[in-house]
């Protein structure tokens, strides 16, 4: 199972209301591979409830996941009124696993949404038998514009070209890409086997 | 112009975040038929580089690596939870410090006393081309969890040999101290890219105090300034990356 649906899946399994954001978010609404950024780096929203990010905590832990907070180890067994203070003040979390350098991000905050908001408004997708509950889009893009770093920025600006291109399609430019493809494609042979 | 300039043409620029056609279009993005509740986007992840992907591997022709570094690599790869202790991981330590190595004749990992995570251990040793041995003996097979929690009821010690490396003590016992104390602690480094779980200088040298061997207070009596010197850059638990 692939790092993040392994994540995902705990977090079901702990019961645990949770929304993929960020770049891996943002992938899931992707229609083909031009608009899927390559990352390693899972950000989940969490919902603000202390007994949420305890369960969520735990169940990344079991899977072998460290967890910090900025570049502090979280303690184990959490403080008394740690998860009650990250709630609280919306602060983030990350869990890192050597293995696979797979990075998990747990936000208890959305930029400009709360955490109902996004709910109501997530998407349920799948992968395989793993349910996949996704932010808007429009979510996942708002919030990255508000952290105001040149890569977020990118981000949005790639998908804003790419959702150009989709639904108002210039036929100069789409010749030109689909011509492209061809030329690429033309001395591709693949991955051995 | 050049030819360039001539014939490719250029997109229209697409709206900027916040105005009304970028919301509109994020709308109309979203209601696409591949974005429907219940789409799989299974395909999403595997178009992600793995790090288990074979052809990252050929494209990389990485050059072989040396017999400890496919051991822990495999290690990691099972799963297994271990730490590496003893004067081979006091030697670890000094290393990433770029101080002068410690001799060692052997090296030490510390396992938990659960039989499965053994059998993935001795599993993963077999896949990186070491052979397991009890004493002067071989491991009985098959390596299951039956034999596993013999070995772990006894708190026995597995050796892991290979050709060209130290051998390996696969050990349930770390003085007095409880594993999953010392793996809460540990700290983490690579080995030729591969990573290593690595246990904190001070559970080490706390646990050459504890065993009140010869060996042990000797070596600490040899190395102790710099031991002492390790210990300060390496601070209290839980600030190390």
């Amino acid at each position: 199972m692939r790092p993040q649906h392994e994540v995902l899946d705990a977090l079901f399994r702990a019961n645990v209301r949770h929304l993929l954001v960020g770049i891996a978010g943002a992938n899931c609404w992707a229609h083909d591979g031009s608009l899927v950024v390559a990352t390693s780096t899972h950000e989940i929203l969490v919902e603000p409830e202390p007994r949420a990010l305890r369960a969520a905590w735990t169940a990344l832990r079991e899977l072998g996941y460290t967890l910090r907070e900025n570049a502090e180890r979280i303690p184990d067994p959490f403080a008394p009124y740690y998860a009650e203070s990250v709630a609280r003040e919306g602060r983030s979390t990350t869990a890192y696993r050597m293995r696979d350098r797979t990075l998990v991000e747990v936000h208890t905050a959305l930029h400009g949404h709360s955490f109902d908001e996004a709910w109501s408004a997530r998407r349920t997708f799948r992968a395989g038998e793993i349910q996949l509950d996704v932010a808007r889009l429009a979510h996942i893009l708002d919030a990255a514009w508000a952290r105001d770093r040149r890569f977020d920025r990118l981000l949005v600006a790639t998908w804003s070209q790419g959702m150009h291109d989709l639904l108002e399609p210039d036929p100069e430019w789409t010749k030109f890409l689909l011509e492209r493809r061809a030329r690429l494609h033309a001395g591709f042979v693949g991955p051995p086997g | 112009m050049t030819p360039m300039e001539t014939t490719r043409p250029w997109p229209t620029p697409a709206p900027a975040h916040g105005t009304a056609e970028f919301r509109s279009h994020v709308e109309r993005f979203e209601e696409c038929p591949w974005n429907a509740s219940g789409t799989d986007k299974a395909w999403v992840e595997a178009i992600q580089p793995s790090r288990d992907d074979p052809w990252t591997e050929v494209v990389c022709d990485r050059p072989a690596k040396g017999a400890r570094a496919r051991l822990f690599g495999a290690l990691a790869s099972a799963r297994v939870r271990y730490v590496v202790i003893g004067v081979g991981g006091a030697d670890l330590h000094a290393r990433r410090k770029k101080k002068e190595p410690f001799q060692t004749l052997d090296l030490d990992l510390f396992l938990p006393r659960d039989a499965a995570n053994l059998v993935r251990a001795w599993g993963a040793c077999e896949r990186a081309g070491w052979t397991l041995w009890v004493g002067r003996e071989p491991l009985d097979q098959p390596h299951d969890e039956l034999i596993a929690r013999n070995v772990v009821e006894q708190r026995a010690r597995t050796i892991a040999r290979v050709d060209g490396a130290l051998p390996t003590d696969l050990t349930l016992v770390m003085g007095a101290l409880d594993f999953e104390d010392v793996w809460l602690r540990r700290t983490d480094m690579y080995e030729e890219g591969e990573p290593v779980e690595l246990a904190r200088l001070a559970d080490i040298v706390a646990a050459k105090e504890q065993a009140n061997r010869e060996k042990d207070h000797r070596f600490i009596a040899e190395n102790r300034a710099v031991l002492d010197e390790l210990l300060a850059a390496e601070g209290p638990p839980g600030l190390e990356l």
